[in-house]
């Protein structure tokens, strides 16, 4: 094998699994697929699933905050397009997170708001050197209710993480790119393409050609195992922080290892959308792409695939610009408008815009019925920002929603407002005391937090 | 083919043209013969104490204490008593940042206190003897790198050189995280089961593309469905089934003589606690057995080759070991079958493996075994193992990991695989092992933080190659490791790899990242405002600086050519851009420039363009670029709820761009580091936010004369050029300590100072030639050595 590089030629050959997929986006009703009795059974037991999305940069706080509280509100103007959606909702104000101010640290905002977005903790100040955050509430939910489905979690993302330069004061990009956290140290990142989210819902692991399962499942376990025997041999001979990154290594080979025994007991997903297209990749609209990643999510869900996902609408500090509604200049940059009329009214357009695209989730949820219940019911799902106002960087009375009534627990249709600095990740402890899983505290947590059901 | 044309598909300017690069480098190698003694204080045997006492505070006491000291000292550090700043262990980062305050001339303040140049000179290098040395002891640390996982690019162009592919990576790999500027530090890069599952598909992937296996061979065939052969029961659709040991066959006229593929998609109803056996017959002649595997509803593919003669054979399949329990309790373990769908013969074939994938010759078919036989004896498999073994982790191979990867070659022969499904089955394991995926260097005493120990010559080799080309070391590093020569011919290897085209990935990731240019392909610029800004000169921008870069590398020109080099590289659009005419077609080539406007990379396009807003310029982008990218010296954070990302342009437009800078220097705490940055960028304010030259903004004038903090004073971009070459070391240390990062794969700690000090005289001392840095770093302590982990 010498270095040379030879003339390209033709692209890999398609996985041949993949005929016969139709062309029309559609999502399946799924009971059809299933047998009556199990149909049943799904609706009564049906699981509690939850996401968390994060939109980047913050509010324009007047246009979010409704001015009455109670179930007598009216949705501001950003928030107009869940009118729909008005009693699937609770509208909570006053919450914040106190580990994403400044403090000790100084600047960096935006890395510290989305690091601590789902920790609750205050992320280590570092370029690179021994990244540390928390473990987040997604992934603290996954090691409790992951094991029921074939995807423990699923963390999506609608914005490249930055690869040059620096991403915000003194902060690894590790912390602006990244919602989910499966360790303290290491950061689970978000899948942005479309066409990869559809893989690794419907297909199989480290599948290659036309193989029967019991082949496949074979070849993939002895590949695996082959990989861990190597892991655990390089491991005895590093040092302490090498041995963690082959941690990281081994838990995701587990992992794969996990899901590979998982479909050789189940027919998988593999009949579950045969109308359902493969996305092509990243389409170019951002409202596309969005939307797209809410058609995954939503068929995730539906065909329990999985009960916990994240959502990252942009990276921390995003500058992403927004021509299509008018807005050309970036969103970071506008978010410091430092009072300026023209600049907070381009802010309002892009949250509004964003607001549009969860409508658009939330009426896809909501269109799938669960025995008595709709899909959206069954689910807890967060939506908000680290920080308040872009200009000032606050990080209390953070702009944050609640929809969905986590299969029947939670009383929607309310805005609530709470004081005396509640945390942000009491809502998150109250949500997994909802989906059962019982902690004491999480991050900085005080209490669950009270008012949910109402 | 040359470096810069590789950017190109300009064929005919040679950059060549200074014939005196290899004589350059010879001087070079006599010039660099001791790396660690080429700048020591001359004071091993002192004790820190020592030194402060003698070397440090006299000098501290005459410049800083008036205002480091007393009651309240200034920005809370005082100096009157340095010694309370020992052990230097605990106060590293104190020291560290007078260091930096020294050497960047910002401390002392021009108008408190003169520091003469020799005794800045003493104190830098007191200083930096002082974070280097361990009280006193003669352990140099050379610091330690995370064990590296291979980052996208790594991982693209490793498996490009590993099978000699032109090989995209999947566009939906996660990106990798970055640290310390650079997407190549080790404690950063992450593996997470989304990655790993990449991987592994990937992995699957090439393994597919590179060794072509016979049940990939589809044409032509002939199929023979169940009602045409014989033997069993035929059972509707299902095909035929043999209930007890019995055999199928067909007699079939080969039309050549040749070889042919003689493939059954079977399964089996399972039973007992073994899989159905079947073995394939061509007349009376034992081809091969399988166990299938396949469970009812999932027939698969089982084969068999060989080579026969034109005209009737006879071709079958038996089973072999039948089971029957009637009265076993569970009904699902009475009674194994096997089924039969249908029966093919494919082939002939002899044409298809003659025109096998080139990677397929060089990894099965140039070792010993023969092509006519069905599989390799273990030796022969070995061979083939721990060739490809050894390139793929890019060390030698123990005899224990060869064994296991050839055990997946027999285990997928098991299951009714061919030998070549089996080598895929390899090659994938071997792609997804931490011993392909990390560069793993391996200690013998990896928990003493006190054992440094020289890197071995494998460890060197990859370290080269992953520096200087991003990817694996090529045959001839290999060789010389091998060898154990490595070492010794160190210099004219790297003089080698720098002229190799693979050096490009140095402009591409080192340069994309030091100087930010990889932000060219998504920065975004309001189109109404400047309707001339089109993807074709964004792609012409960033062309302009990588091949500048590449010509640096290419020529071994001086680095000092990046702040004021008089040449660069066009095409029509972009000279257009530029307004220098007489150059037509969208070729780059080489121009020499004659006039102030242009020269180095501060004043092309690229780097004017990604420091400005979508619709207008920023001074203060611009001038935290110079001081970051350029001086190394990043203002400090702002102050807490300041953003530092936040370019906030306070006052009303109608008012001039430098009267609305000056409000940023009227907040005191705004003021510290604007009044550094702000005069910087406003030098360059006669280019626009797309880098074209202008004499005025919109209707008002410009205004390009600043000053520094130390008082000197300068009038547009030429004047500002001429400051900051002649403040070259301030450019040279940082140019330094950013390509020791990302050649370390680490952030650059206390005790590489007196490495990053070295490097940056050597390079003045060689005439600053870019070979000479290069040199100076694959030689300096920190890339030759490393030790065990845990804290000094």
């Amino acid at each position: 094998m010498s270095s040379r590089t030879k003339s390209p030629d033709s692209a890999l050959p398609r996985r041949t699994f993949l005929r016969g997929l139709g062309t029309v986006i559609t999502l399946p009703a799924l009971e059809s697929l299933l047998p009556a009795k199990e149909a049943t059974e799904a609706a009564h037991q049906a699981p509690k699933r939850m996401l968390y999305v994060f939109m980047p940069n913050g509010a324009h706080m007047p246009d979010w905050t409704p001015t009455a509280e109670g179930t007598d509100y009216e949705l501001p103007w950003i928030l107009e397009p869940l009118e729909r959606f008005k009693q699937d909702l609770l509208v909570l104000s006053g919450l914040e997170h106190a580990t994403g101010t400044a403090g000790p640290d100084g600047g960096g905002d935006h890395a510290r708001a989305l690091a601590t977005f789902l920790t609750g903790v205050r992320a280590k100040k570092t370029f690179g050197k021994d990244i540390r955050a928390g473990i987040s509430v997604d992934q603290i939910a996954a090691r409790h209710i992951g094991h029921h489905t074939r995807l423990a979690s699923l963390e999506l993302g609608c914005e490249i993480g930055r690869s040059s330069g620096n991403c915000d004061t003194g902060y690894s990009c590790a912390y602006s790119n990244n919602l989910s956290w499966r360790t303290p140290n290491t950061p689970a990142p978000a899948d942005i393409n479309p066409r990869s989210v559809f893989d690794r819902l419907f297909f199989d692991v480290g599948t290659v050609g036309d193989e029967a399962r019991a082949q496949r499942d074979l070849f993939a376990k002895s590949v695996l195992d082959f990989a861990l025997e190597d892991a655990r041999q390089l491991k005895k001979k590093l040092g302490s922080t090498d041995r963690r990154k082959l941690d990281e290594y081994l838990a995701s080979v587990r992992d794969i290892e996990r899901r590979v025994k998982r479909t050789e007991s189940e027919a998988a997903t593999e009949s579950a959308d045969r109308r359902l297209k493969r996305p092509e990749g990243i389409p170019h609209g951002f409202g596309e792409h969005i939307r797209l990643m809410a058609d995954l999510l939503t068929i995730a869900f539906q065909g329990d695939v999985t009960r916990v996902t994240t959502l990252m609408l942009g990276r921390a500090g995003s500058n992403r610009s927004y021509p299509f509604i008018g807005v050309s200049d970036g969103h970071h940059w506008l978010s410091h408008h430092g009072g300026d009329e023209d600049k907070q009214l381009k802010i309002r357009k892009i949250n509004r815009f964003l607001i549009e695209q969860f409508a658009y989730l939330l009426g896809k949820l909501k269109s799938i019925q669960e025995g008595d219940r709709t899909l959206l019911d069954n689910c807890m799902i967060v939506y908000g920002s680290g920080i308040a106002d872009g200009n000032a960087h606050n990080h209390d009375n953070l702009p944050v929603l609640l929809a969905g009534q986590g299969a029947g627990s939670i009383e929607t249709g309310r805005h609530i407002r709470y004081t005396d600095h509640e945390p942000l990740m009491n809502l998150y402890l109250a949500m997994l005391h909802h989906a059962g899983i019982n902690f004491d505290a999480i991050g900085d947590s005080t209490r669950p937090l009270p008012g949910l059901t109402g | 083919m040359t470096l810069a044309t590789v950017l190109t598909s300009s064929r005919n300017i040679s950059l060549f043209r200074c014939p005196s690069v290899w004589s350059c480098a010879i001087y070079l190698l006599s010039g660099i013969t001791s790396v660690i003694s080429a700048s020591e204080v001359k004071q091993t045997a002192t004790t820190d104490r020592d030194l402060v006492e003698r070397k440090i505070i006299p000098l501290l006491s005459e410049h800083c204490t008036h205002c480091h000291g007393g009651e309240e000292p200034r920005a809370g550090l005082s100096l009157e008593e340095p010694t309370h700043l020992l052990p230097v262990i605990d106060h590293h980062k104190t020291w560290v940042k007078v260091l930096r305050q020294v050497h960047g001339r910002q401390m002392p303040p021009a108008d408190e206190s003169t520091l003469e140049n020799s005794d800045r000179q003493q104190l830098k290098n007191s200083i930096i003897h002082l974070l280097s040395q361990s009280n006193g002891s003669d352990f140099r640390d050379p610091g330690r790198v995370t064990i590296r996982r291979l980052n996208r690019t790594e991982y693209r162009n490793t498996i490009r050189d590993l099978f000699g592919i032109d090989f995209t990576l999947p566009n939906d790999f996660p990106a990798d995280d970055v640290g310390y500027d650079f997407d190549n530090i080790g404690d950063v890069l992450t593996v997470s089961p989304l990655l790993m599952e990449k991987y592994l598909n990937t992995a699957g992937q090439i393994a597919r593309k590179v060794i072509l296996t016979p049940e990939s061979i589809e044409t032509p065939s002939s199929w023979i469905t169940a009602n045409k052969f014989n033997g069993g029961v035929v059972s509707g659709s299902k095909g035929r089934v043999l209930h007890a040991e019995g055999t199928f066959n067909i007699e079939h006229e080969f039309p050549v003589d040749g070889t042919y593929l003689l493939r059954a998609r079977a399964w089996a109803e399972q039973a007992g606690d073994e899989p159905a056996r079947m073995t394939f017959r061509i007349d009376d002649q034992i081809l091969k057995s399988v166990d299938v595997l396949a469970e009812p509803s999932e027939a698969q593919h089982y084969w068999a080759r060989v080579e026969t003669s034109k005209g009737k054979h006879l071709f079958s399949v038996s089973y072999n070991n039948d089971y029957y329990r009637p009265d076993d309790p569970d009904p699902l373990n009475r009674d194994r079958n096997l089924w039969v769908e249908y029966l093919e013969i494919v082939g002939p074939i002899d044409e298809t493996l003659r025109n096998l994938p080139e990677p397929h010759h060089r990894i099965i078919d140039s070792s010993v075994r023969p092509t006519s036989s069905l599989t390799a004896t273990d030796e022969e498999t070995r061979t083939i193992l721990t060739q490809f073994a050894s390139y793929a982790f890019r060390r030698p191979t123990t005899d224990e990991e060869v064994d296991r990867l050839l055990g997946l070659v027999r285990l997928a022969e098991q299951a009714g695989g061919s030998f070549e499904r089996g080598i895929q089955l390899a090659i994938q394991a071997a792609l997804i092992s931490p011993k392909f995926l990390f560069r793993g260097e391996i200690d013998s005493l990896p928990n003493d933080p006190k054992s440094a120990r020289p890197i071995n010559e494998f460890e060197l080799a990859s370290r080269l190659s992953y520096f200087l080309w991003s990817s694996m070391p090529d045959d001839e590093l290999l060789n010389q490791a091998r060898q154990q020569t490595l070492r010794a011919n160190l210099s004219k290897q790297v003089l080698r790899m720098l002229q190799d085209p693979k050096s490009l990935a140095l402009v591409k990731n080192f340069g994309g990242q030091w100087l930010q240019l990889r932000d060219v392909d998504t920065i975004m610029i309001d189109a109404k405002r400047y309707p001339t800004f089109d993807d074709h000169l964004r792609q012409a921008m960033r062309t302009e600086t990588e091949m500048f870069f590449a010509g640096i590398i290419e020529d071994d020109r001086n680095v000092l050519d990046f702040i004021d080099g008089k040449h660069t590289f066009l095409n029509e659009r972009l000279a257009a851009h530029y307004g220098i005419s007489g150059i037509q077609g969208d070729e780059f080539r080489a121009v020499d420039l004659d006039d102030d406007r242009r020269s180095g990379i501060l004043t092309q396009a690229s780097i004017l363009t990604l420091t400005s807003n979508p619709t207008r310029t920023s001074p203060v982008k611009r001038g935290k670029w110079i001081l970051k990218q350029l001086l190394g010296a990043p203002p400090p954070p702002p102050p807490p709820g300041v953003d530092e990302l936040s370019e906030e342009t306070p006052g009303e437009p109608s008012q001039g761009l430098r009267e609305r800078l000056k409000l940023h220097r009227t907040n005191q705490s705004c003021a510290v580091c604007h009044v550094r940055m702000d005069p910087l960028g406003l030098a360059l304010e006669n280019y626009d936010a797309i880098g074209r030259w202008r004499d005025k903004d919109g209707q008002l004038p410009i205004d390009v004369r600043g000053s520094l903090p130390d008082g000197r004073q300068f009038d547009g971009a030429a004047k500002l050029k001429e400051i900051l070459r002649a403040d070259a070391d301030q450019f040279r240390w940082c140019l330094v300590e950013k390509l020791l990062t990302f050649a370390l794969g680490r952030g650059i700690e206390y005790y590489d100072y007196r490495a990053v000090n070295n490097i940056t005289k050597q390079l003045a001392e060689n005439d600053d030639r870019f070979s000479a840095l290069i040199l100076a770093v694959v030689r300096s302590h920190p890339f030759q050595f490393r030790r065990g982990d845990g804290n000094k």
